[in-house]
């Protein structure tokens, strides 16, 4: 992709996925990777940063024997989830309107 | 090299975070390894590239203690994030004189603000009074011309029974109000469906736009 991924889009990415359904890093891999070119080795200092910002919390659930560590967003996370939502739309708008795709009012 | 020892080599790297970090992040892939499979065990490793320089970026981050957050961070009140703060020092100078400007030309011009409120004010409130003394004049017209030609055809045919001509005329009247109010409806209809709504809408989106400006501005 030649477009690069910030680190806020790529909280907010991962904000929207978890928001969606609580889940573990793997699956967020993979659902990541289904808009954009990223190495494995990128999420854990992401979920890590959101889980300081207290964005996101984990709780641990039993799956074929072993552990697996899930995510859930909090309030906090989804407030900005909220602010991220919109400031997309506009920066959208904006590149939308520069690279020529569409009329916006 | 098998995921136990990549595992293991990675932990080495991580020595200088603390237990709680290192630990953290030997959870995290160890499950990553789980979730994707044994059969998919070289590529993951493949793909997370060698240890050390995995665990390098493990450390970088956490040092940085987030620097590489958000830029919104600051646009919400309720988030006390630690980062942004590289790129965030030099608008806010800006912000801070120009809080002062405004502080000051509002003291300047208070005088004036408050008759101009008044003024604005009262400007939104005729047009809202226009919109819907405008509404009210196209449903008053077909109400009444649909009332009256009723009325009317009514009173014709009183006329007659009583013997007078005129009541023909009245009642002919009355029909052609009774036909044109009935047509008028369908405009009428049309205007409520497709003028008012983006009238009205368009008129408190105008109100609501300086409001919404502050909050979204950073």
């Amino acid at each position: 992709m030649s477009f690069p991924v910030s680190a806020g889009l790529l909280d907010a990415l991962v904000l929207a996925i978890v928001s969606r359904e609580d889940t573990y890093g793997y699956k967020i891999t993979q659902e990541l990777r289904e808009a954009m070119d990223m190495s494995e080795s990128t999420l854990y200092p992401v979920l890590r940063r959101l889980q300081k910002d207290e964005c996101l919390e984990t709780y641990d659930m039993e799956y074929m024997g072993r552990n697996r560590r899930y995510y859930r967003v909090t309030a906090k996370g989804n407030a900005q989830l909220n602010l991220y939502r919109q400031e997309w739309l506009e920066y959208k708008k904006k590149i939308d309107k520069v690279m020529g795709m569409g009329i916006s009012i | 090299m098998t995921k136990n020892e990549y595992l293991a080599e990675l932990k080495a790297h991580l020595a200088s975070l603390s237990a709680e970090e290192r630990d953290g992040a030997i959870k995290y892939y160890q499950e990553f390894f789980e979730d994707a499979g044994a059969e998919n065990e070289q590529n993951v490793i493949e793909e997370l590239g060698d240890p050390k320089s995995l665990a390098e970026k493990i450390i970088s981050e956490i040092n940085e203690g987030g620097a590489a957050s958000s830029k919104y961070v600051p646009a919400s009140p309720g988030y006390a994030g630690n980062g942004g703060k590289n790129f965030e020092e030099k608008p806010k100078r800006n912000e801070n004189t120009k809080i002062l400007i405004i502080i000051l030309l509002a003291i300047i011009f208070s005088p004036l603000l408050v008759p101009l409120a008044g003024v604005i004010l009262g400007l939104v409130a005729g047009l809202f009074g226009l919109l819907i003394g405008f509404f009210a004049l196209c449903g008053g017209v077909v109400v009444g011309l649909i009332a009256g030609g009723i009325a009317a055809v009514v009173m014709g045919i009183g006329l007659l029974c009583s013997g007078q001509i005129m009541g023909l005329l009245a009642g002919g009247i009355g029909l052609i109000m009774l036909a044109v109010g009935v047509l008028l409806i369908i405009p009428f209809v049309w205007l409520c469906a497709n003028v008012f709504p983006p009238l009205f809408r368009g008129l408190v989106n105008l109100i609501s736009k300086p409001f919404h400006r502050k909050k979204v501005a950073y």
